[in-house]
């Protein structure tokens, strides 16, 4: 239960948060900034439980019939994700009510804030996959709104949409492959699903499953060929590219991923998949932010960069690996927490994020360039820095990866040296030289400086003492990723080993970049150039402009409008389909003795044809109207003659009431004036006259093939004994169906009211 | 209990109607009271419901042509829902077209009695009267208003559902031709006694009455006449055309698959057939939804590939056997959260157009400026259909989907989630204009009070039946459960 308050608090705030009076005051912020401080503080409190082993749970029925629990448990991946979710949380709330500040609709971008807390806090804590899928688009739902809070500007739109089509897109995927894994496993809970280890690797589905959870998985933490979409979100206000687009949301793929590791991992679909898409989105995601001028977008691409390097990780899946993934995660959140808040100090005091045009900041804003210089540290790999042993774990994993290591090895160094380069890069313009900027640049105020500086700080201190994560953080949560304990050291100096070795080697290349960096420009914007229509940014807009031409044709051919048509193409389908059925379930069989035709026969069927025949060639409506009734009295000639005088009477009072109501619509209709080509007419006669056939052959086969049971034996038994009426036909329409008479009666009643309805409507139209 | 009390639900509101008409040519001054006379017949067939449910009396009656068991119970309450809603919805267009004000209410609780009917129906004949009881007031109604749309959408929906009606009657006469009886469980027992001789007549009838519910449900290629009649039919109307008949035609269906056509030898078929026509429904539909710029076609189109949704759970009864009511429950579901869903998000289209004047997508540009809370309850309509949480859809769609998978059609549920993503598109750009075009004016506005209740109601079932489906969910399970055997 405590668990379940200081988990969801987050939607009671968002609830309440567009009422609360507080946002026009400064305090505002800090009292907002307490609601998941206290959530953090208390999954602090659960470490040592969670350290031992242990695991809290809390959980609802939801669902039973579908054996859907509302459940949620922390075990050690749930808590390292939920720790930084609610420890972000606090810093970004603190951090927007001043960057915010004075901005209308304060209130209402609190409430999205505090609604995807809720969303992600239920999504790395959820039991169960079905309360995981429900946070999971929650997530979504709240990103989009938090990207599009500054409306006014189209890209922002623009970007929203983007990144809900790709996410959410994504996100039902997902749901497909959950379903799938529910009745494969027999259940949704994740711990058993996880405990039943191999059950789902060798199952027939296992890859449609795979395939569908990494569809998800891809597009929320966008991975190639699904990673435009992020830096389009960097539209969004930069407190919230810092927390979603950065520390929390975009984790949650890699979160998935990891949390379904053991259940669906270390297979080799799983090792190609994850380690060749993982190794194109770190290799590509270095290489455009290379590119980048725009601060945010440097560090989108960097973060592009570091999900694939998350990705690749778990990819390789073997213990070490897994240990670098969750050093790694803890690292990257902090450092580029600190970037993406430095840099959102930096917009906020000097105007700008274009490195062009800014220079000089560490004497301006020396707290901020303080912070944003420790990231850019953590950024290259190189320092005392937390992400320098994440980084080194990265290497020794890949050293120790079979298959396609050297590949992987080259992709880890070469995206080494270039986000070395990336991050030098960006100090230098930066930090040196004479202080430029659009407006005279500032000092944030210190709710603005608390997030980079402790989140700095902290990257310094657990790399110089890692003992305090190792043990009580990252090994639980890399034994809940393993699926089995995981011994976890780490230390900032291993000696001289090969990672260490390749690292400089990175480094040289990092020197190499920078120092070619004017040559190399113009030959890579060249590639990029010509890659241009192949980029997926592009595909995705192409692939949509293409869907929309492909609908408005595919809508032109089907729903064109013209009800002959229409008409035409129903009985069509019913005919193909019936002659399909026949011909492929064996056929029907004809009995051809019949007996002695009557003259009187081929007379009625005279009739009806050359009653057809003139309907169809009549010029005027009035009398085609005539034709039909005469088709409509030879029928109930031919129930006469066959012993049905009760039917054939009701048909002749049918047939003339018909034609009297024909005969009064048709009175104020135009007479016809466009009668259709001929090979119109040609083909609509063909599809006639097949239906007809077809039904000929159908009645005569049901004649055949049918048993002798009907029901006349029954009423003509049961009328007198039972009704007490001897007219059998009475009896069944006022006893045996006097519900059927009833309705009928209640039919016409209607269609008299539509007709006098109708008539009366057209008289008050047109006095 | 005698007979007239298992019609009463069905004789409440045609009661009624007849006060409706009375009312409205004795007392013309009154007119207001109309809607307030509709809806308490309303009122009073879902107690009268209420009241055999507290009985637990279910039985058959009419010579067997009649159930009263839980599943009809379970259509009698989504009915009498949705037809107050639609009452509801239509007061302030009936108000300001003026004329035939107690006609139109008295056809409007006629195609309700006949939906009702049509649930509770275990004969060929029974079930063919009902339809029609249900479909010509509907024909009338969407022909109902002045423009010569709507007279278009009334010729063709008329015309059509002639053909589609004809196709239903020769499928009947085929099966009472084969069988010798028109009741669905001596049907039954005559297939299972011979009916394998008769193998290809029982397909060919099949397929007839499938293509004549078809129309009625929407599916391709039986489909042509949505978007225009949508378009061209009083709004009100559309909303009814859209859930009511399409629900109506998946109750008497799944009734006649169960209890009339189960043999084993015939499920493949059907099975494929279904499947087939879901795929095509689901994919066709959305693909002519994205190019729509009238929301009303949008919403036909994106009916069409609804109702292929719908159509999974039927290939899934069918593959499975009769023993295996999951695909049954999960179309009762899917019914009952597309009622809420669709019904919502068709009014406050109305409510929208009424202040604008305009049906066009573009024009819904910055709605959430203009009048906040109506956008919030489309938007979640919106995001309802395209089957994401936190809303009713959502379980709708994890239900046909769980269903699809346990009957091994992993293929179909495939197309139905990338279908599901294609929808998203659509649906979701229509949230995006409302929160994120920049209006032409911008006026604010509140829809009436009536709009508000039918709005206010569906958007709070979306809601709250999406946090907690269980309710809802049981009902649909306790529905389907009659047909295990």
């Amino acid at each position: 239960m405590t668990l379940a308050v200081f988990a969801l608090c987050g939607f009671a705030m968002a609830l309440a948060a567009p009422f609360l009076p507080i946002w026009r005051f400064r305090p505002g912020g800090w009292l907002a900034a307490g609601v998941p401080a206290a959530s953090f503080v208390y999954f602090l409190t659960l470490v040592p439980r969670i350290g031992d082993d242990e695991v809290v749970t809390a959980s609802w029925n939801w669902i039973p019939t579908l054996d859907v629990a509302f459940a949620l448990r922390v075990d050690g991946l749930a808590l390292l994700m939920a720790l930084l979710v609610s420890g972000m949380g606090a810093l970004v709330v603190l951090y927007s009510g001043a960057y915010l500040q004075g901005k209308p609709g304060l209130g209402r971008f609190m409430a999205y804030l505090f609604g995807f807390m809720g969303s992600m806090l239920g999504l790395v804590l959820a039991a169960d996959l079905i309360t995981l899928f429900v946070f999971w688009e929650l997530t979504s739902i709240t990103s989009f709104l938090l990207i599009s809070f500054e409306t006014e500007k189209p890209e922002a739109r623009k970007a929203a949409t983007q990144a809900l089509l790709v996410t959410g897109g994504g996100g039902l995927a997902l749901l497909g492959g959950f379903a799938l894994i529910g009745i494969e496993a027999g259940t949704y809970d994740i711990a058993e699903i996880t405990a039943g280890g191999g059950g789902l690797a060798e199952s027939s589905r296992y890859l449609p499953i795979l395939v569908l959870v990494l569809a998800g998985a891809f597009t929320k933490s966008a991975q190639f060929p699904f990673h435009f979409w992020l830096p389009g979100a960097m539209a969004a206000p930069t407190p919230v590219s810092a927390y979603l687009h950065s520390a929390t949301m975009v984790k949650a793929g890699v979160y998935l991923l990891a949390r379904l590791h053991p259940a669906l991992g270390d297979t080799t679909e799983w090792t190609v998949a994850l380690t060749a898409f993982g190794s194109v989105t770190m290799v590509l995601g270095a290489f455009i932010a290379v590119h980048q001028t725009d601060l945010k977008l440097i560090l989108a691409y960097s973060t592009v960069a570091a999900l694939g390097l998350l990705v690749l990780l778990l990819g390789i899946g073997t213990d070490l690996a897994v240990k670098g993934a969750m050093v790694f995660l803890l690292a990257h959140a902090l450092y580029k927490g600190t970037l993406f808040l430095a840099a959102g100090s930096i917009d906020h005091g000097t105007g700008t994020r274009e490195l062009g045009k800014l220079g000089g900041l560490a004497r301006a804003m020396p707290i901020t360039a303080a912070a944003l210089a420790v990231g850019a540290v953590s950024l290259a790999g190189f320092g005392p820095v937390l992400a320098f042993i994440g980084k080194e774990a990265l290497i020794e994993a890949v050293l120790h990866f079979g298959q396609a290591g050297e590949a992987a090895v080259i992709g880890a160094v070469v995206t080494g040296g270039t986000l070395f380069a990336v991050a030098a890069g960006m100090l230098g313009r930066l930090l040196i030289g004479a202080v430029r900027a659009p407006h005279h640049p500032h000092e944030s105020p210190w709710e603005m400086l608390a997030g980079p500086v402790l989140l700095s700080v902290l990257s310094v201190v657990f790399a110089l003492a890692p003992a305090l994560i190792s043990g009580g953080l990252v090994a639980p949560a890399a034994a809940a990723v393993a699926g089995e304990q995981v011994k976890v050291k780490l230390a900032l100096w291993h000696g001289v080993n090969t990672a260490l070795l390749l690292s400089l080697l990175s480094l040289a290349i990092a020197a190499a970049v920078l120092w070619n960096a004017p040559r190399l420009r113009p030959v890579t914007a060249r590639i990029a150039d010509a890659a241009g229509p192949l980029r997926p940014g592009e595909l995705y807009y192409t692939s949509l402009l293409n869907l929309n031409r492909v609908a408005r044709q595919q809508t032109r051919l089907l729903q064109h409008g013209y009800l002959r048509l229409y008409l035409a193409i129903t009985l069509a389908t019913a005919v193909a389909l019936t002659v399909a059925a026949i011909a492929v379930r064996g056929g029907v069989e004809l009995d051809n003795s019949y007996g002695d035709i009557a003259f009187y026969e081929v007379i009625i069927a005279g009739v009806i044809i050359a009653g057809a025949g003139l309907a169809i060639r009549a010029s005027d409506r009035l009398t085609a109207v005539v034709a039909l009734g005469a088709v409509g009295f030879g029928v109930a000639l031919v129930y006469a003659f066959f012993g049905a005088p009760d039917l054939a009477l009701t048909q002749f009072l049918v047939e003339t009431l018909t034609v009297l109501l024909f005969v009064l619509v048709f009175y104020r209709l135009p007479r016809l004036a466009n009668v259709s080509p001929v090979p119109t007419r040609v083909r609509d006669a063909a599809l006639s006259l097949a239906a007809g056939a077809l039904m000929t052959v159908l009645v005569l086969a049901s004649i055949t093939q049918t048993s002798d049971h009907t029901l006349t034996a029954y009423f003509a038994e049961t009328s007198k004994p039972v009704a007490f009426g001897r007219n059998v036909v009475n009896v069944i329409l006022v006893d045996f169906r006097s519900l059927d008479t009833l309705g009928e009666i209640i039919v016409l009643a209607v269609a008299a009211l539509g007709v006098v309805a109708m008539l009366k409507l057209r008289r008050e139209d047109s006095p | 209990m005698n007979s007239l009390d298992v019609v009463g639900p069905q004789l409440a509101v045609l009661v009624a109607a007849g006060l409706v008409l009375l009312l409205d040519s004795l007392v013309p001054q009154q007119r207001r009271l109309l809607p307030v006379v509709a809806l308490l017949g309303l009122i009073v067939s879902a107690l009268w419901t209420t009241s055999w449910v507290g009985r637990g009396d279910y039985q058959f009656l009419f010579d067997g042509t009649l159930a009263l068991d839980k599943y009809s119970v379970f259509f009698y309450y989504v009915f009498a829902g949705i037809t107050a809603t639609v009452v509801l919805a239509s007061i302030d267009w009936v108000n300001r077209e003026g004329r035939g004000q107690g006609e139109y209410y008295a056809l409007v609780l006629t195609v309700c009695s006949g939906l009702m009917f049509l649930a509770a129906s275990r004969d060929l004949i029974t079930i063919f009267l009902a339809l029609e009881l249900s479909s010509i007031p509907q024909y009338i109604l969407a022909g109902w208003g002045k423009d010569s749309k709507s007279s278009e959408a009334g010729l063709k929906y008329l015309l059509l559902g002639a053909i589609a009606s004809s196709l239903l009657l020769y499928g009947m006469a085929l099966i009472y031709g084969i069988t010798g009886t028109t009741l669905l469980p001596e049907i039954a027992a005559a297939i299972k006694a011979d009916g394998e001789t008769y193998r290809g007549l029982l397909i060919v009838a099949t397929i007839l009455l499938i293509a004549g519910f078809g129309f009625k449900m929407a599916v391709v290629p039986f489909q042509m006449w949505v978007p225009d009649v949508y378009q061209g039919a009083p709004t009100p109307v559309a909303a009814f055309l859209s859930v009511g008949s399409k629900a109506a035609a998946f109750a008497v269906v799944i009734r006649i698959f169960f209890e009339g056509l189960d043999a084993d030898f015939l499920s493949d078929d059907w099975s494929m057939i279904f499947a087939v026509l879901a795929a095509a429904s689901m994919t066709l539909g959305n693909v002519m939804a994205i190019v729509q710029t009238d929301i009303k076609r949008m919403l036909g189109y994106s009916s069409v590939a609804q109702a292929g949704n719908f159509m999974i759970g039927l290939a899934a009864i069918s593959v499975a056997g009769n023993e295996f009511t999951l695909g049954a429950s999960a179309i009762l579901l899917f019914v009952a959260a597309y009622a809420f869903t669709n019904l919502g998000a068709f009014v406050g289209v109305i409510a929208i157009s009424q202040r604008i004047g305009s049906d066009q997508i573009k024009d819904y540009a910055g709605m959430w400026k203009r009048s906040p809370v109506l956008a919030l309850a489309v938007a979640f309509c919106l995001i309802s259909l395209t089957g994401i949480p936190p809303t009713v859809g959502f379980w709708a769609k994890l239900y046909i989907f769980n269903a699809g998978i346990r009957a091994d059609l992993v293929w179909l549920v495939l197309i139905g989630v990338l279908n599901s993503v294609v929808a998203g598109y659509y649906y979701l750009s229509v949230a995006r204009q409302m929160f994120m075009g920049d209006a032409e004016e911008d006026k604010k506005f509140r829809a009436s009070p009536s709009i508000t209740m039918a709005l206010g109601a569906a958007t709070i079932g979306v809601i709250v039946f999406g946090i907690i489906p269980m309710p809802l969910m049981s009902a649909a399970q306790d529905a389907a459960e009659i047909f295990a055997r």
